[in-house]
């Protein structure tokens, strides 16, 4: 549905997309982390046609996004930021996107102004959820076949970010519409997306099925009788060591076989396997990249 | 209805009417201040003489009066009325450029357009079809307007024929389409509503005041060139100011000029990038350039007023040397700052 191809892009003379590759399948909720200056907004932006590219390309259903109106009358966009006309009302703003897109369902639009509750003020006297409300409302009102959200619940009250997660998956099973969402909110991210991507300093790093990267990434639990072994301290596939007197706690990175097989040859006291929530698998696979935390308490 | 080759878009036309709808009621009425009084203002002065004669029982004759009123109304008409009207001629195409691109940048709207379903081309040819309707709807009123009248008051009437308020708002029209042109091309190359508001006083004057500045700093290190002189003379004659005087000399200069502006235009429009609204510049090529020009006019100005205070002194190139170093100074701070403050985050 999306397929981005050696996409590079540089703002203000830095390079802030290199080389970034993306695959997302129709009807899938596609969850883009990463910290601060990643470059998600960025990508985002020339995803959806607001940044051009200096090189790769973006295609969605197998057409250029650039200049496209056919393909961007079917994409929905909330930015982080939403601009609209400051003095436009909310019903001046619904009639904008009314007659501009021409999948408009005037229906689902009035039963969506019932959840969001906004008042029909000028958008420059709208706090920032409301903006972020009001840019849901419309583009959930267009019927996208493809929803492109950038922290899209930032600024909203927890009952209606409840909302708002549950739109986004009925969305997607009933309209099989494709989503890509980024947020800094690996809980929301773990509850509605099937596949992630970690990107860092512009790159993606990791691009994933959410069950195959939980269960690549494990935590493993383990007493040893002594000292625990230096290979099994250095093992390549151990992202990273916490311990509590004997007890060791260690996040492996694949080969989780193979590093069971190693421990087990040291005949360990105990030895289980632990959840790891979607939050820490990426704060150890960002350590991992050199983006550590010291002392995570978790 | 979306026409492949001139795409006309109404929703775009509709939503840029409702962020300039007062501008075009202003249009109007500015109008109508500047022509539409000023026939009125004309007719009032014939009735002042007729009544003046009446009651001094003074013999007069109505068809003289009655043709020198006529002949004032079109000699008005003809010099496109007082300063007011040639101010507004200028103004209301700076504020609809300032409205509908420029502030576009500054409140990023121009971002929520590009990831909605229109094209650039679309974009901007809606705002032009847009403006020139404003233009003319409002010229047809007050002509509308005018033509009821004529045929309400036919002493009034008496004073203006209908082929020369017409061809007044054929020749508002085109200064008005000619300055939009020049504001228009500035606004794609600005990226900020006062770097736009400044570089167009700025190349409105420059054509003027850069041969004059020149001439007179010139003038203080004993400098005469007659090759100065002329350039000063072309400045003053031709520059956007003498659209004013309408003959065909000035006509066959300013109509492809008018064109020439909005093809130019329409491809920087093109060439903006998004990500450089709210810059000072669109083009990171044009920087260089336009502090080089900033420091030196601000440069040669200082250094025309500092040599003021030596009037008297006898010391006036010590001054003039002085005020070139603080004006290249400010000159320079100045453009470097706007350009660094205004720098978009990456």
């Amino acid at each position: 549905m999306i397929k981005v191809t050696n996409l590079e892009k540089s703002l203000g003379g830095s390079k802030i997309l290199n080389n970034i590759n993306l695959n997302i399948e129709k009807g899938s909720i596609y969850g883009l982390i990463g910290p601060n200056g990643a470059g998600k907004t960025t990508l985002i932006k020339t995803l959806v046609g607001i940044y051009e590219p200096e090189a790769g390309k973006v295609m969605i259903n197998g057409e250029s996004i650039k200049e496209n109106t056919k393909i961007k009358s079917r994409i929905g966009y909330v930015s982080d930021f939403q601009y609209f006309y400051p003095n436009f009302t909310v019903s001046e703003m619904a009639w904008f996107y009314r007659n501009t897109y021409p999948m408009w369902n005037e229906e689902k639009y009035n039963s969506l102004k019932n959840i969001f509750k906004l008042p029909n003020k000028k958008i420059k006297r709208l706090s920032k959820g409301m903006k972020t409300q009001l840019s849901l409302l419309l583009n959930l009102s267009i019927s996208p076949e493809v929803l492109i959200l950038d922290e899209p619940t930032s600024g909203l009250d927890p009952v209606i970010r409840r909302k708002v997660l549950n739109l986004i998956v009925d969305e997607v099973s009933i309209n099989n519409t494709t989503v890509l969402t980024s947020t800094h909110n690996l809980l929301e991210l773990e509850q509605i997306c099937d596949h992630i991507g970690i990107m860092y300093n512009g790159e993606i790093l990791l691009e994933e099925n959410i069950d195959e990267i939980k269960s690549k990434v494990r935590k493993i639990q383990v007493v040893f009788n002594g000292t625990i072994p230096e290979e099994i301290k250095n093992h390549k596939d151990v992202l990273h060591i916490d311990y509590k007197g004997k007890v060791y706690q260690f996040v492996v990175n694949d080969n989780l076989d193979e590093f069971i097989e190693e421990t087990k040859k040291y005949n360990p006291i105990l030895l289980e396997m632990i959840d790891m929530s979607l939050e820490e698998i990426f704060i150890y696979k960002m350590g991992g990249v050199g983006y550590a935390f010291e002392d995570i308490t978790l | 209805m979306h026409l492949k080759i001139l795409p006309f878009r109404n929703i775009l036309i509709k939503k840029d009417f409702k962020i300039i709808s007062w501008i075009c009621l202003f249009i109007v009425f500015s109008i109508f201040m500047t022509m539409t009084l000023g026939i009125i203002r004309e007719y009032r002065n014939y009735k002042y003489m007729v009544n003046y004669f009446e009651e001094a029982s003074k013999e007069y004759n109505k068809e003289d009066l009655i043709k020198q009123s006529r002949g004032s109304v079109t000699g008005y008409l003809k010099h496109m009325g007082r300063g007011s009207s040639l101010a507004q001629m200028i103004i209301i195409p700076l504020v609809l450029s300032i409205l509908l691109f420029s502030e576009e940048k500054r409140n990023r709207t121009f971002e929520a357009l590009s990831s909605m379903p229109f094209t650039k081309y679309e974009i901007f040819f809606n705002k032009l079809v847009l403006c020139f309707i404003t233009i003319v709807i409002a010229n047809l009123i007050n002509i509308i307007f005018l033509f009821i009248v004529k045929g309400i008051n036919k002493e009034l009437g008496m004073l203006y024929s209908m082929k020369d308020i017409i061809f007044w708002s054929i020749r508002y029209v085109y200064i008005v389409l000619a300055f939009l042109s020049f504001f228009t091309l500035l606004s794609t190359i600005t990226g900020t509503t006062a770097s736009f508001v400044v570089i167009s006083i700025i190349f409105l004057v420059f054509p003027i005041s850069f041969p004059l500045l020149l001439k007179l700093n010139l003038g203080i290190w004993g400098v005469n060139s007659s090759i100065l002189m002329e350039i000063e003379k072309i400045g003053f004659r031709y520059n956007m100011f003498s659209i004013f005087d309408v003959n065909r000399l000035t006509l066959s200069i300013f109509i492809p000029l008018t064109i020439v502006f909005f093809i130019i235009s329409i491809i920087l429009f093109y060439k903006n990038k998004t990500e450089r609204s709210g810059e000072t510049l669109e083009f990171e090529k044009l920087e260089e350039f336009f502090t080089v020009g900033v420091t030196i006019c601000t440069s040669l100005l200082f250094g025309l007023l500092s040599s003021d205070f030596s009037i008297g002194f006898g010391i006036d190139k010590f001054y003039l040397a002085i005020g070139y170093i603080v004006g290249g100074v400010l000159g320079y701070l100045a453009a470097y700052f706007s350009i660094k403050l205004n720098r978009v985050k990456g």
